[in-house]
């Protein structure tokens, strides 16, 4: 079955194609992670619930948490703080997966806590500096200054984006983890 | 899409349906003979096939399948004889018509001459047979030179119903020559009492026209049944026009009432009544003996819950399956065509269309069975030089038929041809280097080859068979079905394949396997002996990793939690292991941690939100709401043998969709 056709339709995929380009709005979901605050375009959440324990997927990038079952439909989990390379999140039932709509895809999205959800003036969303080293295909769309506090919005679509990056990393975890193999090794005589 | 493109569609299915039905009937024709329902039924289909056709506007088709027809029409009269030469001129007219059709539906033009053959072939079948018959039966009755009629119309309710206009009539007739009605309103009762439904009219007409009776006929061509008509040559007594059986039989078939459904819809529904039977399961978990004592007319209605609900997950499968037939129906004509292609005599019975399967498994298996049947025609049945060389008949047999055997499907396909040539098949596989020039094989396995990627026997490449794309793709389709085939033939006696299918592709019975805290469903059907090994049955080899002694040999041991690196798996000197047969040929020993259970399980895709997982089939929820994934035995080896070498690989399993994400960045 065809996510789209159970959950509400989305109005679309990226944060900048939709309504709220015209009236010149953005209406987001922040969240927490590890202390840092970042937020995700509101149109794409179909769902937000807790944290209740996934099914691992076998040989998969290290974010790639494993899936749940959401009424039916096995919705796979990134572990966002993973997928910044940040390390795994130790998720207790307080955690969160905020449900997105990648393209035609539902994903979860792991976080620490859902906080508020913001309306911002487009133009009030400032671009990411310029750093040294900076990826190919950036996991952020830009800046949101919210009185003391700095959000970054989240770019969902290149959430999934394979890179480099994420293979070498499960690469090496892989490498940290070998398994034992007990053996009673036949030599050749 | 608009509505007329709708109807459009709708249309072309029903032709598609009909089309395949006519397959069947024609040559059902053949054996029980003319005056029975094949024929009426062979008649309804193309008339119906006619009366959409003239709807959208496919002159063409129209023009054909009514010349069809009036053939099939003479026949149940009587007046042509269904001899083997009228049946082949028949089955041929029926591709054309499927051609036809298909050029309708695609709106590219055919060439002139396409269906004139055909054309001419049913008219002289017309022509020729009905001379001895028509003088004193056909001619008196439809006179086609000018004349004066009279025509009686009383329309019954029915006709208005069906959306017919009696002053539509009215006009057609008029537009044939010099027209005087009589309105008859001696029913029509008063204005209080009229019922606005009913038909209270009735019509006379005095008509001169240089049309002919046929003309006028022709006019109330689709009333006909619905109406009491009579048709009279001014002078001549009154003749009464018999209904058409076949009108009143196509309003019978019309009562059995179907619907079409969006395969999503169903799909959907399919999938709710899966959740439903989860939670069932997990109320039922909870009903214990404590509660039985405590609210007895709970426990019980539970319990009656959980009958409705698996009658429920019974009836919702049933929609998803359709009858074999239509997947045979293409087969009569493949065969008939590579019959005349290669100049061999071969006959195509078919048996148990009425089985049904998922519609899922009748889409994907069309391919295949398409692959096998022209294979056996091909290679199979030998030229008939080479038949009645060998005391056979001329004419060789292909038989194709579907049963159910034990909680699954079967379909065969078996031909008395020349059956295997084992010698040969070897031969070419060394060859083709697919196998060492000094192999040592039994039958069986040099039966397998033909399942290899890039086999084939056929000397010269033709455009039936022979290029090497195969059998091996025909075995990988079926796999991925969940199905099985099989190959056993016995040189110049013939071969039979079978393949073997799950009842529906939605449920699987599954053993529940945990390994690290993950649960995993390994298809029972595969599964050979479940076994708690003994360290000395494993032992470990340089370059192979671990083997299992197993009865009388040594299998592979393949550790769920290494292959598919799972956290927390236990590495024990003497696992548990599910001992299967991977579906190519091998048997493996799994090792998994624990075993919690044998279900039905309710398949659910993981392509939906996931790109695909090696070794993963899909995965189902278990009565506690937790997933468990299901594996595909087949690559369990090949992740083993990757891992030995170092060469891991890695899934791009963050549901990457290689193209539009990366047009974004």
């Amino acid at each position: 079955m065809n996510a789209r056709s159970m959950l509400k339709e989305p109005a679309g995929g990226s944060a900048y194609s939709f309504e709220g380009a015209a009236t010149g709005t953005f209406q987001c979901v922040a969240f927490t992670i590890g202390g840092h605050h970042y937020c995700i375009d509101i149109m794409s959440v179909r769902e937000i619930r807790n944290w209740t324990g996934v099914t691992e997927l076998p040989n998969t990038a290290e974010f790639m948490r494993g899936v749940i079952n959401l009424r039916g439909i096995i919705v796979p989990i990134i572990d966002l703080r993973a997928r910044f390379g940040q390390g795994l999140i130790e998720p207790t039932p307080s955690h969160v997966v905020v449900v997105v709509a990648i393209g035609d895809r539902l994903h979860g999205l792991l976080v620490d806590s859902v906080s508020d959800i913001l309306t911002v003036k487009r133009s009030d969303i400032a671009p990411i500096p310029e750093t040294a080293g900076q990826s190919q295909s950036p996991l952020l769309d830009g800046l949101i200054t919210q009185g003391e506090q700095m959000l970054a919005v989240v770019a969902l679509e290149r959430l999934l984006d394979s890179g480099a990056e994420a293979i070498a990393q499960t690469m090496r975890t892989l490498d940290q983890a070998p398994h034992e193999e007990f053996s009673n090794t036949v030599t050749a005589a | 899409m608009d509505k007329l493109e709708q109807f459009k569609k709708t249309f072309f299915q029903e032709c598609d349906e009909l089309l395949g039905d006519l397959e069947s009937r024609i040559v059902a024709l053949r054996q029980e003979g003319v005056g029975a329902e094949p024929l009426h039924a062979a008649f309804r289909a193309i008339h119906t096939i006619k009366g959409g056709a003239g709807m959208f506007g496919f002159h063409r088709l129209v023009a054909f399948a009514h010349l069809f027809e009036s053939v099939l029409d003479q026949m149940r009269s009587g007046h042509i004889a269904a001899g083997d030469d009228a049946i082949a001129v028949i089955l041929h007219a029926a591709d054309i018509l499927s051609d036809l059709v298909q050029a309708a539906r695609s709106g590219e033009g055919l060439p002139e001459h396409h269906d004139a053959e055909a054309a001419e072939q049913l008219t002289r079948l017309a022509g020729l047979d009905r001379a001895p018959a028509a003088k004193n039966e056909q001619e008196p009755q439809v006179s086609s030179g000018p004349g004066r009629y009279r025509i009686d119309f009383r329309p019954h309710p029915q006709l208005l119903r069906r959306a017919n206009e009696p002053l539509l009539i009215v006009r057609q007739l008029r537009e044939l020559g010099k027209l005087a009605v009589t309105a008859d309103l001696s029913r029509l009762p008063a204005f209080s009492a009229l019922d606005p439904t009913q038909a209270y009219l009735a019509w006379s007409f005095e008509l001169e026209t240089e049309a002919g009776e046929l003309a006028v006929r022709r006019i109330f061509e689709f009333v006909e049944a619905d109406c009491d008509l009579t048709i009279a040559i001014l002078g001549a007594a009154p003749a009464k026009v018999p209904a058409k059986p076949a009108a009143s039989a196509l309003r019978q078939n019309r009562r059995v009432a179907s619907i079409r459904v969006d395969l999503d819809r169903i799909d959907r529904l399919v999938n709710m009544v899966g959740e439903i039977a989860i939670v069932q399961a997990m109320i039922s978990q909870q009903t214990d003996q404590k509660l039985a004592v405590s609210h007895p007319q709970l426990v019980q209605e539970i319990s009656q819950l959980l009958q409705l609900t698996q009658t429920l997950q019974d009836s919702v499968m049933a929609i998803r399956a359709v009858p074999v037939g239509s997947l045979f129906a293409r087969m009569p004509r493949l065969v008939r065509e590579l019959a005349a292609a290669m100049g061999k005599k071969i006959e195509l019975e078919t048996a148990g269309e009425d089985t049904e399967i998922d519609k899922t498994v009748i889409e994907e298996l069309g391919d295949p069975l398409l692959h096998m049947v022209r294979n056996a025609a091909d290679h199979g049945i030998e030229t008939t030089a080479e038949r009645l060389a060998a005391g056979k008949p001329a004419q060789g047999t292909i038989r194709l038929s579907a049963g159910q055997r034990g909680g699954q499907i079967v379909i065969e396909i078996a031909d008395d041809g020349r059956g295997l040539d084992r010698d040969r098949i070897k031969r070419k596989a060394v060859e083709r280097k697919l196998i060492p020039d000094t192999a040592e094989m039994s039958d069986e396995e040099i039966t397998n080859l033909i399942f290899l990627p890039g086999f084939s026997t056929a000397e010269k490449v033709t455009d039936i068979s022979g290029r090497g794309v195969g059998m091996d793709v025909v075995k990988r389709n079926i796999q991925k079905l969940g199905g099985r085939v099989s190959f056993r033939s016995e040189a110049g006696k013939g071969s039979k394949m079978a393949i073997t299918l799950p009842l529906t592709l939605a449920i699987l019975p599954g053993m529940i396997v945990k390994a690290g805290r993950n649960d995993y469903v390994i298809p029972l059907p595969n599964i050979i002996e479940c076994l708690q090994t003994k360290p000395s049955q494993v032992n470990s080899l340089p370059e192979h990793g671990e083997v299992l002694h197993f009865r009388d040999g040594y299998i592979p041991l393949v550790r769920l939690g290494a292959v598919f690196n799972i956290r927390g798996a236990a590495f024990t000197p003497n696992p548990l292991a599910i001992v299967v047969d991977d579906e190519n040929g091998n048997t493996i020993a799994v090792a998994v941690d624990e075993i919690a259970g044998q279900q039905q399980v309710v398949i659910k895709s993981l392509r939906e939100n996931l790109d695909p997982i090696a070794g993963l089939a899909g995965a189902t929820v278990l009565g506690d709401g937790k997933v468990a994934l299901i594996l595909v035995l087949s690559e369990l080896l090949d992740l083993h043998r990757n891992r030995r070498s170092g060469r891991f690989p890695l899934n791009q399993a963050a549901s990457i969709r290689p193209g539009p994400a990366r047009l974004i960045a």
